[in-house]
């Protein structure tokens, strides 16, 4: 990884590995962690000590599916936090070497002449949770207007995407149709980077398009892909609704969904890139909920004291503070840093020369944002577009200064969210007049006396 | 000691150019050398005096609508009266000063002064008031204009006080250098009454 | 649970490994062959100025920020920088406290006073430059024709841009281009050495330590504006080419104009702010009473840098959509196929 410019004359790009490293599947591990966001003990329907199969749906009646990867039987059950500092309810289960699975999943028959609503039942069912916004009724919600199904990584360190679909080109085609038919777009993508235009050309993909995307970082970026190929803004989902147009699907999910609706069984695997600084890239699949620790034990890697041991990318991922974090279902790569490779961010000054705002995808002005950020000037955040960061990290890849500038416009964000939520009539509080004694232009005409008519006494 | 706290207010607390940042016209076109700054200094003086004593006495009497304008009648009696003398007897200031003279009409420490203290106070503070703070621009005029001659050419009240050889850093009494050695003036008080406060 | 002691912080996690001082020091060693040019043809006073300029810039900065109590910079090349281009641009006879006190000047009212390095609205090289310029009993310092009077270079010691506004081009025929080209012309310790400074800039835009936008801009700038005055009057302007070749319009382009703090970060802003600095040089070197106008025109165009930054392109993502919500909530949906 590393940043290659032209000459310094255009902006310098950092460009996906372009390289090809065989999965490796790794064992079912004696013990795994599922984790489920926001949910506590009682949306479960089991407890501790409880046999559980592989696939079998672990929550409460309508408030799932949270699916078991395993047969065993349930551990421990408590809350755990993440990695991105957010609260997840953890279930533990021992897990058996062979799997039963549930039988209550079947496959759907007759797959070419299923209606949509049945296959999204079946995909529903199935567990998707990281999908589950794009799997809907277009009854209730509108139809997405863009699926984009995405052979690009996420980060520059990983080629989870790009090695499926090396090994499983036979297959796009199949799953690019079955989920167009699933979700019902109107435009259906297929982006592929452009070291793998010779792989692609071999697949028909029907009715949908296929989108040469150069392998740059952050083309591979979902909301990047929303704005290159898609229908403009990728959709999101919040408590109150949605907002956006278009839904990018990676490959490998969407051969997974395939694979459900042919067998019945939920995604039950995961692949991940591993790096380290020094080494070649490596894959690997592993049973999500499998801990981290396998995966450095395989690789036989161990972090250093003070080193870093990083999920889903060094650019957008987070760093772990141990190694029993679980693979899930959106990560995508593990890197370990030594302690010598571990980046500090300074807070020193900006020297406004702009390489952050060359840099930037969706072309912010990152120096000013930084510098209000700084300050807590937030309002004006707003004003120069600061909702459209995707949060890349190039900005402060780039910035000679060192300075923390996504840590800068996360806390704008975030900062700008908390105050839309404060209760009005805070003006009013904040008239201190400490400025009245001082000003030298009230003394000279002040408002007060300009009122009254008659002289003063 | 009430008294006394309004004449001296004018000497530190509520020095004209530097503390209330007012009047800065004049602060910086007339201080080319410690001489013509002394001069405008003594002439803000007689006005400000003057001009607060007869705002004082006729505070009662002037309706609150027009009380700009009738200071600025106030003030611009006292400066025709300093114009006439200076030309009658300090030609060489008068001429060095210039427009400058009628302008104090229009300086806004002794319209300030007239507007914020004495249209609110008996006739002895109001003079305690102008006498201190004229006393405070004749010091600051004639230390900022002392600064910049002794650089700029050499001399301090006409008299050369640096050695023969000095080629003087004209700079100083351009006017980017007055806007400098203002700032920088600022900038040592306002650290000096942090360390003071602290 | 296993301790590792891992170290943990949000992302990004890596970084391209450029510095402030790469930067600094990048530009310290494109001016080292123009620098060497200065020696070559000046020999000791020439090392002089350079040292004395370097040496008290950077003392300047780290008296006032002791003084201020700031964490001391020097170590980041900034000053020394300024140091450099502010010798460059000097001619090799100077008094060396003429030298001391414009890095002062520069470097505490320019720089210092506005926040230290990327707050600094002015150059401040060229606000040193200009204080002891427009300092009249020092101007006889500052004028080349007779600072360099004594010194045996092998060239023709007549000042070309003094010897355009007194003559015209008439007077300037018998100057070859080829001699401004390489460097054989009267002028600053560096800034007459057009053909290194050509290279070092090069090499700092290849380097991606400048952008290439405001020196070609600014070139693009003197040559345009000087051709409409050349066409209009050929005898008494100078040529496009010479325009460009002489004086300190190649330390201008590459060096002065282009310090990050004191010009614009978006593209088009560049390359405006480049353009009017060379459109101004050309004004200056024609109407005003000095022969030479590159820093008097970089330091006003510094003055609209907070202007030039607000142009830019059109934000390419619609603004982000505020949520729209379904018909039927998500929830009952959510139950609906549930059950
Ligand atoms: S993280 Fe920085 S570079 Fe990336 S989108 Fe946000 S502002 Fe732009
Ligand atoms: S990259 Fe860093 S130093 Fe450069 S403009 Fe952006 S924030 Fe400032």
């Amino acid at each position: 990884m590393g940043l290659r410019s032209f000459f310094g004359i255009l902006p310098p790009k950092l460009f996906y590995k372009d390289v090809s490293a065989p999965v490796e599947l790794l064992p079912v591990p004696e013990k795994i962690t599922l984790l489920w966001y926001r949910r506590t003990p009682s949306d479960l329907a089991v407890g501790v000590g409880t046999e559980v199969e592989t696939g079998q749906d672990l929550a409460r009646n309508g408030r799932g599916p949270f699916v078991s990867t395993v047969t065993g039987h349930v551990d421990e059950v408590n809350t755990f936090l993440g990695v991105d500092s957010r609260e997840y309810l953890a279930v533990q289960i021992s897990a058996d070497q062979k799997d039963n699975f549930d039988p209550s999943l079947p496959a759907v028959e007759d797959l070419s002449e299923a209606k949509p609503e049945t296959l999204r039942a079946s995909v529903n069912r199935a567990g998707f949770t990281a999908l589950k916004s794009i799997i809907r009724d277009p009854r209730v919600w509108p139809a997405i207007d863009a699926l984009i199904i995405s052979v690009l990584d996420l980060d520059p360190l990983s080629i989870v995407n790009q090695q499926i679909f090396r090994d499983n080109t036979d297959q796009v085609q199949a799953a690019v149709e079955l989920l167009a038919r699933t979700t019902e777009a109107s435009r259906c993508v297929l982006a592929v980077p452009d070291n793998l235009a010779g792989i692609a050309s071999k697949v028909s993909t029907g009715a949908a398009t296929v989108a040469m995307v150069p392998p740059v970082y952050p083309n591979g970026l979902p909301e990047i892909l929303a704005k290159n190929c898609g229908a403009g803004l990728l959709m999101k989902t919040y408590d109150t609704g949605f907002a956006g147009n278009t839904v990018v699907v990676s490959l490998e999910h969407a051969l997974a969904m395939v694979s459900s609706l042919q067998t019945g069984r939920p995604m039950l695997e995961k692949t991940v890139t591993f790096s380290s600084g020094k080494g070649e890239l490596q894959n690997f699949r592993v049973r999500i909920g499998t801990p981290v620790g396998e995966i450095l034990k395989r690789a036989s890697v161990n972090p250093q004291p003070k080193g870093k041991l990083i999920l889903n990318g060094t650019m957008r991922g987070y760093a772990c503070f141990s190694d029993e974090q679980p693979i899930t279902a959106t990560t995508e790569s593990v890197h370990v840093q030594e302690p010598s490779e571990v980046f500090f961010f300074q807070n020193t000054q900006c020297t406004n020369c702009g390489k952050c705002n060359a840099i930037c995808p969706v072309d912010l002005e990152v120096n000013l944002l930084g510098r209000l950020s700084e300050y807590g000037i937030y309002d004006k955040c707003r004003g120069l577009g600061i909702e459209n960061c995707v949060e890349c990290g190039l900005c402060g890849y780039v910035c000679p200064a060192s300075r923390p500038l996504v840590q800068f416009l996360t806390r704008a964000k975030q900062g700008l969210s908390e105050e839309a939520q404060e209760p009005a009539g805070m003006e009013e509080a904040l008239e201190c007049n400490a400025c009245g004694p001082v000003c030298p232009a009230i003394r000279l005409f002040d408002t007060e006396s300009d009122k009254e008519d008659s002289p003063k006494a | 000691m009430k008294l006394l706290r309004t004449f001296t207010k004018g000497l530190w607390e509520e020095l004209p150019p530097f503390r209330l940042v007012l009047g800065l016209c004049p602060v910086l076109a007339v201080t080319k050398s410690a001489e013509t700054g002394l001069g405008m200094g003594l002439a803000v003086i007689f006005v400000l005096t003057c001009s607060n004593v007869l705002v004082s006495c006729l505070r009662n009497v002037i309706p609150r609508k027009v009380r700009i304008a009738s200071y600025i009648v106030i003030i611009a009696s006292f400066v025709v009266m300093v114009e006439l003398a200076s030309q009658a007897f300090f030609y060489k200031i008068y001429e060095s000063l210039g427009i400058f003279i009628p302008l104090i009409v229009v300086n806004c420490i002794i319209l300030g002064r007239a507007e914020a203290f004495a249209s609110r106070n008996g006739i002895i503070p109001s003079a305690l008031d102008g006498l201190g703070i004229g006393l405070g621009f004749t010091m600051s005029l004639t230390v900022l204009g002392a600064i910049r001659e002794i650089l700029g050419a050499g001399t301090l009240f006409g008299t050369q006080v640096m050695w023969s050889s000095f080629r003087p850093f004209t700079f100083m009494v351009e006017a980017p250098g007055a806007f400098i050695s203002l700032g920088v003036l600022l900038a040592l008080m306002n650290a000096f009454s942090k360390t003071q406060q602290s | 649970m296993k301790a590792l002691d891992l170290t943990v912080s949000p992302a990004p996690h890596c970084h391209c490994g450029a510095r402030i001082t790469r930067v600094s020091y990048n530009i310290l060693l494109a001016l080292i062959p123009a620098m060497a040019m200065g020696f070559y043809y000046y020999g000791f006073d020439a090392l002089r100025v350079v040292a004395a300029s370097m040496g008290s810039a950077m003392l300047a900065e780290a008296a006032i920020q002791s003084i201020l109590r700031k964490p001391i910079t020097i170590a980041d090349g900034s000053a020394a920088v300024s140091g450099l281009l502010l010798a460059l641009i000097l001619p090799a006879s100077v008094p060396l406290y003429l030298v001391v006190v414009a890095n002062f000047v520069g470097i505490v009212v320019g720089k210092q006073c506005f926040g230290g390095l990327g707050a600094n609205p002015l150059n401040p090289a060229l606000v040193g430059w200009a204080v002891i310029r427009i300092t009249r009993a020092w101007a006889g310092y500052l004028d080349f024709d007779l600072a360099l009077v004594n010194y045996e270079t092998g060239f023709i010691l007549q000042y070309p841009l003094a010897v355009l506004k007194a003559q015209g081009s008439a007077g300037v025929a018998h100057f070859s281009l080829m001699d401004l080209f390489l460097g054989k012309q009267v002028g600053g310790i560096g800034s007459s050495a057009i053909i290194w400074l050509l290279l070092g800039g090069l090499y700092l835009v290849v380097r991606g330590v400048i952008r290439w936008e405001i020196p070609l801009s600014f070139l693009i700038g003197v040559a345009v504006i000087a051709g409409i005055f050349w066409l209009g009057d050929r005898t008494s302007y100078g040529s496009p080419i010479f325009n460009i070749l002489a004086g300190n319009v190649m330390i201008g382009a590459f060096f002065l104009s282009t310090d990050n703090a004191s010009s614009p970060v978006n593209q088009w802003g560049m390359l405006v702010f480049g353009f009017c600095c060379g459109a101004m040089t050309v004004v200056l070197r024609s109407w005003s009473i000095y022969p030479d106008g590159v820093v008097f025109a970089c330091l006003l165009m510094n003055l609209f840098v907070p202007l030039l930054d607000k142009i830019k392109k059109k934000q390419p993502l619609p603004p982000a959509l505020s949520p729209v919500t379904p018909p039927v909530m998500s929830k009952s949906a959510e139950e609906r196929s549930a059950s």
